[in-house]
């Protein structure tokens, strides 16, 4: 499993857990037995207590100094990992923190595999499956938003619905456990009351499984089709959105070909702009791309913005296009109210019609609390969790089997042995969740996806 | 002095574990000695007067699919039988009998006495000799002063070491009810470094069956056909009696009242559990009426069973209604029951402390680790029960001649049957209570059923030397004709009509349906096996047989790491992920697999996957080389 990676107790790992870049500050961390042994040759200081900050200097094999820094012992099991951790914090300079990973590796540490860290504090019994995951997801977040709900679930949020989810199964299943086994002392449930603990369960069980697609558009993002015939103003409607919060994510801008997929996010969520053609071009682009093509996209996309111009009023060109797009539901938005409102603008056929301006800003906050609402991201985000595909397969086939249960209860009442098979399976793929069984191809994959010094 | 015959085998302790020890023992011609205080005491029901029960039962057909005794005595003593559980699926039905515990004692008695290579000795083991400089059994002292030698010793103590009768807040020495309790014994143990644990187990009184108003309770009589135990008592071959085969007695069934627990409330100080005279744990699940009623004390009322011990006698044992409340308290709560206004108690109720030797020395062989040929069984290993008692006496008697022959060690895997589950329970995580055996601590009971015990381990009896040919050679036919029946019914095309079409259909799919019993197959037009036995095992099969895979799938992970073999000199030291707690652990049980690693107290699934990856790098670096 995980390329065939182990860990002896003699063995220490070093790496640095900031990434390697020009920076304020550079953290290198070490964690093992021989962490602290390792950490004083390097920092020079005897005396050193667990949980304080030190200031000093590090020193190479030849006694040069090589920066000035904040160096913290944390001793195992109170540690990240587990073990004994030793935390050096550098200037934030690409050959400094070389440097210092290189003495360490000099007085016996080894590179750590990436994700190791993580690894060793779940092998410790330091977190669960769910909180490593979430340690892989805050790292590759790539809005605020995300970040916040990786932490919820790190600091446990997801485990404990999973987990009351199993006492609620796990209750039933003790129940009809007593009736099994003390068939002389306890009378049998009545199956309604069977009834009414599974749907309970499933319930539950469907909520999580709701926030899968939340989860996948935190972290994934949307995709956003803006679609109208030319010159209504999609491109500055898009711009307009955009600007919104423009200055979150900024970082990788540039580097792909369609530099707009991963630049832009709108409150905080990850928005990659479909090209349905038309948007950049100012031709007819039913003409010139086909329909076929358009409707493609279309199809992808999780939101259809449809545009016409309110000024100049809904055109029979605007209701052809927008009844060839009907089926997606759009959001109507008519633009350039700056310019003053169509005179029949009253007798639109649809009611709903989110009026903006690109130019003012005038509506744009209207449109995107309408756009969450048709995301169904409205719901406070504080305590949220969302699952991952891994647990969203385990989730449906928990509820998949409960459901058969509820379906056959006729016949499993007077088969008890075959129902609590039933609960036993569902309950399997709760733990299966929280990685209390575990086989190894899982969790090969689960730290293959951490970069090193995590 | 020295006993002038030299044994393969001594069992001490004449009980329901030292019994089936004995007979197995001596069955595989071993020469065996039985140390027991009073030969007419052997088999002695001291508790309940029944055999069976949920789970139980099942072990029971199982110590007699390996040729033991207790289904047989049971069958032939037995006045009541019943299938408990049959509303609610095979898997964890279960058959029990009230046994007339008289005739049952006199059955075994005169068993034991007259079985070829058994030897029955009147005496008292006070200490157990070992080889010199070695850890290795050598023999037993007896308190009339013989030594006897033996190859293996088993250990059947029950509740007598170091037994303590509490009666309110009376108390004196004994193992039994007017038996004098073993208390040299323990000092063996303690000298050669065991810890020993106190246990705690008690018996309601015994009631006159003529000062009970039986025309006000509710009559609960046994089944017709009647269960049996025995695969091999008449009809041969079935685990059911003929209809009116056997005489059956009524129970009766009474409730305690809010008067009953008004008394018991008012008197807690005065139990010995309660008022502190008892240190040692009891039954969680054989609880006494004064801990059914501090633990649930919302529940208006308590189920009491009226079990006849004998056929004929006065003494009735009133189920459920065990305590150590004073003499006199006893009678004033007995008396606010239902039907028992003007009961006389013949013996009254007691609870019993006494030492066990935690299981967790023993390995699944039931020989402890640290004494090569001393072996283990029944209460003294923490259990509770007749039925657990025998089976750990089977497979302690069975090693022990084993040993004593030179021959490999035999065990019972978890997924063959519950004395395997028992076993493993015990020796891998200890017992913190006295255990019981469930159903539910089975991960393979649709498999672990009540009807197949002979299916299951016929093959394992036969090998050792528990079945004979013709026995084995029954059972092989029985198993092949349900084979082909099976492959019949997958091949036999039915007409059938759902839903106002007519369908073709195999008859087994036919009989997968809830609503389709095997009896109902000829209006179909397919036969069915003559043989009642062969019929229900073909229905049970068909019927479960998607289940079967199910489950076993869901025990695949498990068996996975059942299969992961550790080895003997490995260092968990070396092993990082591991806590120096858990380190220290699996240092001192030596774990046989990784699957049984995974079952020790408090090595976590974590744990585990540390150690499958150390294995890993192990195996990696051994190609490298």
């Amino acid at each position: 499993m995980v390329g065939g990676k182990i860990f002896y107790s003699e063995d220490t790992i070093v790496a640095n857990a900031t990434p390697l870049m020009p920076s304020a500050v550079s953290v290198v961390r070490i964690s093992g037995k021989d962490a602290l042994s390792i950490g004083k040759k390097l920092f020079r200081k005897e005396g050193i207590k667990p949980r304080r900050v030190y200031f000093g200097k590090i020193y190479d094999r030849n006694g040069n100094t090589i920066d000035e820094v904040l160096f913290i012992y944390f001793k195992a099991p109170n540690s990240f990992t587990g073990e004994d951790v030793v935390e050096i914090h550098t200037h934030g300079s690409v050959p400094v923190v070389k440097k210092v990973i290189d003495e360490a590796v000099n007085y016996g540490a080894r590179i750590a595999e990436p994700g190791e860290f993580t690894k060793r504090a779940f092998l410790n019994g330091k977190i669960d499956l769910t909180q490593a995951e979430a340690i892989a997801q805050l790292i590759g977040a790539k809005t605020e938003k995300a970040s916040k709900v990786a932490v919820n679930i790190l600091e446990g949020r997801l485990s404990e619905r999973i987990n009351a989810l199993r006492d609620t199964l796990l209750e039933l299943i003790s129940l009809i456990e007593a009736e099994i086994n003390f068939p002389e002392d306890v009378e049998e449930i009545e199956p309604s009351i069977i009834e009414e603990k599974l749907r309970e369960v499933i319930n539950h069980i469907e909520k999580l499984l709701s926030s899968y697609r939340r989860g996948q558009i935190l972290t994934e993002g949307i995709k956003l089709a803006i679609v109208g015939r030319p010159n209504v103003g999609k491109s500055s409607l898009f711009n307009a959105l955009i600007g919104y919060e423009r200055a979150i994510v900024s970082e990788y801008k540039g580097t792909t070909r369609d530099f707009i997929e991963e630049t832009i996010a709108i409150k905080g969520i990850p928005v990659r702009l479909l090209d349905t053609a038309g948007l950049r071009e100012t031709e007819d682009y039913i003409e010139k791309i086909g329909i076929q093509k358009a409707r493609e996209r279309i199809e992808e996309a999780d939101v259809v913005l449809f545009v016409f111009d309110a000024h100049e009023g809904w055109t029979n060109e605007d209701k052809k296009l927008y009844e060839e797009i009907e089926y997606k539901q759009p959001i109507v938005v008519g633009n350039k109210i700056d310019l003053g409102l169509d005179k029949n603008h009253r007798n639109y056929y649809f009611k709903d019609i989110i009026y903006v301006s690109s130019k003012t800003k005038q509506g744009i906050d209207l449109l995107e609390e309408k756009l969450f609402e048709k995301l169904n991201l409205t719901e406070d985000q504080d305590s949220e969790v969302y699952i991952n595909l891994r647990h969203y397969k385990a989730l449906e086939k928990s509820k998949e089997i409960l459901e058969n249960s509820i379906r056959n209860l006729n016949t499993l009442i007077n088969q008890k042995e075959i129902l609590m098979l039933d609960l036993q399976e569902a309950e399997k793929h709760l733990e299966e969740i929280l990685g209390i069984i575990t086989t190894e191809d899982v969790l090969g994959n689960i730290f293959s996806n951490f970069c090193i010094g995590k | 002095m020295v006993y002038d015959t030299e044994f393969d085998v001594v069992v001490v302790g004449g009980g329901h574990a030292g019994i089936e020890a004995a007979l197995a023992s001596a069955k595989l011609g071993a020469k065996t000695a039985l140390i027991t205080l009073d030969k007419e005491k052997v088999g002695l029901m001291p508790c309940n007067p029944a055999i069976g029960g949920i789970a139980k039962g099942i072990v029971v057909r199982e110590i007699d699919a390996f040729g033991g005794e207790m289904g047989r005595a049971i069958d032939q003593t037995g006045i009541q039988f019943k299938m408990l559980n049959t509303r609610k699926g095979p898997a964890v039905r279960s058959p029990r009998a009230q046994a007339d515990k008289e005739e049952y004692r006199k059955y075994m008695s005169k068993k034991v006495q007259n079985t070829e290579n058994l030897t029955v000795i009147e005496d008292e083991v006070i200490d157990i000799t070992l080889k010199k400089n070695s850890n290795e059994v050598e023999g037993v002292i007896t308190e009339k002063g013989l030594r006897i030698k033996a190859k293996s010793v088993v250990v059947t103590t029950g509740t007598f070491l170091g037994g303590l009768i509490h009666i309110g807040d009376k108390r004196f020495p004994a193992g039994r009810m007017e038996e004098k309790p073993s208390n040299k014994l323990p000092e063996f143990y303690r000298r050669n470094g065991f810890i020993l644990q106190r246990f705690k187990t008690g018996t309601p009184a015994r009631l006159d069956k003529r000062t009970i108003n039986w025309s006000i309770l509710e009559e609960a009589p046994g089944d017709e056909p009647a269960p049996k135990f025995s695969f091999w008592t008449e009809p041969y071959g079935s685990y059911w009696f003929k209809e009116g085969q056997k005489e059956q007695i009524s129970c009766y069934i009474t409730y305690t009242t809010e008067k009953t627990h008004e008394i018991i409330r008012k008197n807690l100080h005065r139990t010995a559990l309660y008022g502190g005279a008892i240190t040692g744990i009891g039954p969680r699940y054989c609880p006494s009426i004064e801990d059914k009623i501090v633990k649930f004390e919302d529940k208006p009322r308590h189920t009491v069973w009226l079990e006849p011990e004998t056929k004929d006698g006065i003494s009735i044992y009133p189920n459920g209604l065990s305590t150590s409340l004073p003499e006199e308290i006893q009678w004033e709560m007995y008396r606010s029951i239902p039907g028992l206004e003007n009961v006389v108690l013949l013996k009254p109720a007691y609870a019993i402390e006494y030492f066990i030797v935690p299981p967790t020395e023993l390995y699944p062989t039931l020989e402890t680790k640290k004494i090569k040929g001393l072996y283990h069984a029944g209460n003294f290993n923490g259990t509770t029960g007749y039925e657990e008692a025998a089976g750990q006496g089977l497979v302690a008697g069975i090693n022990a001649a084993l040993r004593a022959f030179g021959k490999e060690p035999f065990y019972l895997r978890r997924d063959e049957s519950y004395i395997g589950v028992m076993i493993d329970d015990l020796t891998t995580k200890g017992v913190i209570e006295p255990y019981r055996l469930f159903t539910s601590r089975s991960e393979y009971r649709l498999h672990l059923r009540q009807d197949n015990p002979i299916l299951r381990l016929y093959g394992k009896a036969y090998n050792l030397g528990m079945l004979s040919e013709e026995q084995y050679k029954f059972v092989k036919e029985i198993e092949k004709e349900i084979k082909d029946w099976l492959e019949f019914y997958k091949k036999e095309a039915v007409k059938m009509v759902a839903g106002g079409e007519t369908k073709r259909v195999t008859a087994f799919n036919l009989l997968q349906r809830p609503e389709i019993s095997i009896d109902k197959l000829p209006s179909y037009g397919v036969c069915v096996p003559d043989k009642n036995y062969v019929r229900e095992e073909v229905e049970i099969n068909v019927k479960y047989s998607g289940y079967f895979e199910r489950e076993r799938k869901m025990n695949e992970k498990m068996r996975h790491l059942e299969n992961i073999k550790l080895p003997h000199d490995i260092d968990y030291s070396k092993i990082a992920g591991l806590t120096k707690e858990v380190q220290q652990k699996l240092s001192k049980a030596k774990p046989m697999t990784l699957g049984h690693a995974a079952r020790l107290e408090g090595i976590t699934p974590a744990a585990i996957t540390a150690i499958m990856v150390y294995l890993q790098k192990m195996r990696e670096e051994k190609t490298k080389n």
